[in-house]
């Protein structure tokens, strides 16, 4: 180490006044911070891409909603329609068992009838 | 001791005393430096000023990239410095070898006070980077490292200009003897 760099560090005795330190520390630390453009531009983007994200979840909501609605409706009808065919069998099997067991006095004539005509011809 | 990684992140979370923390850390030495750059003690305290003023405003800016918050601090003050020149071209004089007697009331002799005020305007007439590698170095005995990062440069390119910002100013100082 020569004279010159040790003359150089009789430099660090420089140091502000304290009155400078406090006026600028309190300046400094009440100022608010200013946006640039830049700033503004990326806070903008910042919170467009959030509401969208919002946006999309809620579509994403609706969708599946809508899903659940389509597929119940035509589920539904289709087991409405199974149910009616299936109603209409057993209906049909119910009047046909009933007519057997007790024929009506139609159906007892047109028996009759056919067998009457059979011992005939 | 609070590190200064700790108060960076909370400076960026908008904390003010933080900050402050961190500006009552590194006054000095910014201030010391840009003082020995543009000799005046009213416009180093404005550059100072603004200095921090601007840390303050773009602290979200700074990323910890391996070298510590003071370069950073440093590369704010040497565009400062910069800019200041840019706009007003100062004039060195005795007024900084009155100023450097004000602050080296330690030295003691009127002698010893006189050889610093030389050695001061030896520094502020060599090229910028010469003064800011000399500053860093043998005032603020910063590293290597800690230089090559406020001054974007490699380390060898800093020992490099350290070697020639040295014999620079020993070769001012010589001839200013010598005369």
């Amino acid at each position: 180490m020569d004279q010159i760099t040790k003359k150089l560090k009789t430099f660090q005795n420089i140091t502000p006044d304290r009155e400078f330190s406090q006026r600028a520390r309190f300046l400094i630390l009440s100022s608010k911070k200013i946006e640039t453009s830049k700033q503004r531009l990326f806070g903008y983007l910042r919170f467009v891409f959030a509401e969208s994200r919002i946006a999309a979840a809620g579509l994403a909501l609706v969708a599946v909603f809508a899903i659940f609605v389509v597929y119940g409706y035509f589920n539904g009808a289709k087991i409405q329609q199974a149910n009616n065919e299936e109603g209409l069998r057993l209906a049909e099997t119910q009047y046909y068992q009933q007519t057997a067991q007790n024929p009506s006095f139609f159906s007892r004539l047109e028996q009759k009838l056919g067998d009457f005509l059979n011992t005939v011809f | 001791m609070i590190e200064d990684k700790e108060l960076i992140k909370k400076a960026k979370q908008g904390s003010a005393e933080s900050f402050g923390l961190l500006y009552d850390k590194h006054l000095n030495q910014i201030y010391r430096f840009v003082y020995l750059k543009v000799s005046n003690k009213q416009i180093t305290e404005d550059l100072t000023q603004q200095v921090f003023l601007s840390a303050w405003q773009n602290i979200d800016s700074y990323q910890h990239q391996g070298f510590p918050f003071t370069s950073w601090l440093y590369r704010i003050a040497r565009n400062a410095v910069i800019d200041h020149y840019r706009t007003s071209r100062s004039h060195i004089g005795l007024e900084a070898i009155s100023e450097v007697a004000d602050y080296s009331d330690l030295a003691g002799e009127l002698e010893a006070k006189l050889e610093l005020g030389k050695i001061k305007i030896a520094l502020v007439s060599l090229p910028s980077d010469y003064q800011d590698v000399i500053v860093m170095r043998f005032i603020e005995e910063l590293s290597h490292q800690e230089i090559a990062a406020a001054l974007n440069k490699s380390e060898g390119a800093v020992r490099v200009l350290q070697h020639r910002a040295l014999n620079s100013l020993k070769k001012i100082l010589n001839n200013g003897s010598n005369n």
